[in-house]
């Protein structure tokens, strides 16, 4: 079933129901929601758009993001969701590469000029006429939404998620954190990115209430705003909460006591910070989840009663299933691959043969992970090469590529360095041209910046002779690694 | 520009990959896409390092534009006259 059948449901239940509260403090209840997505809709049919087709929505959260989303929902489209930071070239190769008809801004950008099928979200829907009833969600489309990631070869792929891979997902979660129509969340995550979005869906079938923040910013009124708007459910991301605990503890105490749950999800916490959030919240419940976009909630842990596994991810999820190493003969107390097979598991990579992330129908992570004797796994890394900087993911091939442009750059290579707030960071090692300095490190970033989006660029840039390599031209990022922590001590 | 303000520009473009053109005392997170907390967390610890400076975590998160940034600063005896 259509997602966005879950939202119509919902607001035949109780339209006049508070659903999102915007950036700004506007209020829009369920049924005013409905009525511009409707108008939404009608505007994307004018436009040409039709059951099947595939249009990008690039937008910062906004209310209007979420008419156009729940609008292409309507309409039976295919919504790929593009973050508001995305570069014009990258939104340019996710539009030929998902075969998009329109890609809906929220306004004009000269720099996105060039790029065909551009759609502005309007001053006005008042003229526009809602779309009839019995047109919405009418076209069996299988896949409601398609997310970019980023590909183990540095080219992006397009994770196709079908409306029961969501269905499952807005199930499970809602079981486990015993989510109710009562609840009222915070969100400042983006919501062009699972984590945050598949929360709205919940909320939209439950019928709860969405305060929408643009940004993790100005802290102390966001917490004050948990006690203002009676918030319930606060999720965010361990870099997030790492800042939070550190400077504004007293605050957190003092506005998140009646907070029924927070969620952790995107990166690994260090289990002091478990401990301190506990602390600091004691009545809260507090979970972390485990997935990636192909798989998202594939184990969760709520650490108040888990009080001896900080340092894991959980148990598989209702309808997940979880195994290390191969599915023949799982590990135990072992570290090998993490495997994940369930309904919630995509359907598949977007123009792609998906197979080879697949074995007997398990869905391979490149995670690598150990489970113990109780079923609760920990997270111990990656196999392959990615970084994540608190959620956000990266290939190190994305950075070089762009780094190799600069004319002064003769070699390159890219790894993950620990960072203390997001958990890792962009590192690049550069053989120069020439004699390097620090003008010229600023430089290599700001080239970064005009090509890449902001957590793509590197942090720190370190000149070196000649990039190690192994016989068949492989980097050999560890040591490269080991170099940082040598820079460290 | 004052000694103080290219001390200062010198943090920011580190940490926000700002130009010149952009040391602007009105610009803040909305007009420069690289500040976001983080950057604020960044700015503060580069304040500390170059003007000796601490800032409070509740100035730091009122923070809005780099003029407020000077302004701390000038609470805290740094001065931005020429």
């Amino acid at each position: 079933m259509n997602i966005a059948q879950n939202f119509i449901s919902t607001v035949h239940r109780q339209p006049d129901k508070l659903f999102l509260i915007g950036p700004d403090g506007s209020e829009y209840t369920f049924a005013d929601i409905y009525s511009l997505a409707r108008k939404f809709a009608t505007l994307l049919a004018q436009e040409g758009v039709v059951p099947n087709d595939r249009v990008i929505i690039t937008f910062p959260n906004s209310v209007e993001y979420f008419i156009c989303y729940l609008g292409a929902l309507f309409n039976s489209c295919t919504a790929l969701l593009v973050d508001f930071r995305t570069r014009p070239q990258h939104l340019d190769y996710f539009r030929t590469n998902g075969g998009v008809k329109r890609w809906i801004a929220p306004k004009h950008r000269p720099e996105f000029d060039n790029i065909p099928g551009q759609m502005i979200y309007p001053d006005n829907l008042a003229d526009i006429d809602e779309m009839p009833e019995d047109k919405l969600c009418s076209v069996e489309n299988p896949i409601a939404l398609i997310m970019y990631t980023s590909g183990s070869t540095g080219v992006p792929k397009g994770v196709c998620l079908g409306h029961d891979n969501l269905q499952h997902t807005i199930k499970s979660i809602s079981s486990w954190a015993n989510i109710e129509g009562s609840d009222r969340e915070l969100t400042t995550l983006s919501l062009t990115h699972l984590f945050g979005l598949a929360h709205v869906h919940i909320y939209w079938t439950h019928g709860g209430t969405v305060y929408i923040e643009e940004k993790f910013q100005k802290i102390p009124q966001l917490l004050q705003k948990i006690t203002d708007l009676n918030i319930t459910s606060f999720p965010g991301t361990p870099g997030g909460f790492k800042i939070i605990l550190d400077q504004f503890r007293d605050q957190f105490h003092e506005h998140g006591k009646n907070l029924k749950y927070i969620i952790v999800n995107s990166a690994p916490m260090a289990p002091e910070y478990v401990q301190k959030m506990l602390d600091t919240l004691p009545n809260t419940r507090f979970y972390m989840y485990y997935g990636l976009t192909e798989a998202s909630r594939s184990s969760y842990i709520c650490y108040n009663d888990n009080r001896t596994k900080l340092v894991t991810v959980g148990r598989p999820t209702p309808g997940a299933e979880i195994v290390i190493g191969t599915p023949d003969k799982p590990l135990r107390n072992e570290i090998g691959e993490i495997l994940i097979k369930g309904p919630h598991v995509t359907k598949g990579y977007l123009g792609i043969d998906s197979s080879e992330y697949f074995i007997d129908g398990w869905l391979k992570t490149g995670d690598s992970g150990r489970m113990d004797d109780d079923g609760f796994i920990t997270w111990e890394g990656r196999i392959k090469e990615q970084i994540n900087i608190d959620g956000l993911k990266l290939t190190p091939m994305e950075v070089e590529e762009v780094l190799m442009e600069h004319k002064r750059v003769k070699d390159c290579a890219v790894v993950a360095a620990p960072d203390p707030i997001t958990g890792e960071a962009v590192a690049a090692f550069v053989v120069p041209e020439g004699e390097p300095d620090k003008k010229l490190e600023i430089e290599l970033r700001k080239f970064c910046k005009d090509k890449l989006e902001v957590y793509k660029i590197p942090k720190q840039i370190l000149f070196i002779d000649a990039i190690p390599r192994t016989d068949s031209g492989k980097t050999k990022r560890i040591l490269l690694k080991e170099q940082l922590s040598g820079e460290k001590e | 520009m004052t000694p103080n303000d290219e001390k200062l520009m010198r943090i920011l473009e580190e940490v926000l990959l700002i130009d010149e053109s952009q040391y602007n005392d009105d610009y803040g997170p909305d007009e420069i896409e690289t500040w976001d907390s983080l950057a604020t967390v960044n700015i503060a610890a580069g304040l500390e390092k170059e003007f000796g400076y601490s800032m409070d975590p509740e100035v730091m998160a009122e923070l809005e534009c780099i003029g407020d940034i000077k302004e701390a600063l000038k609470g805290g005896g740094v001065s931005f006259q020429g």
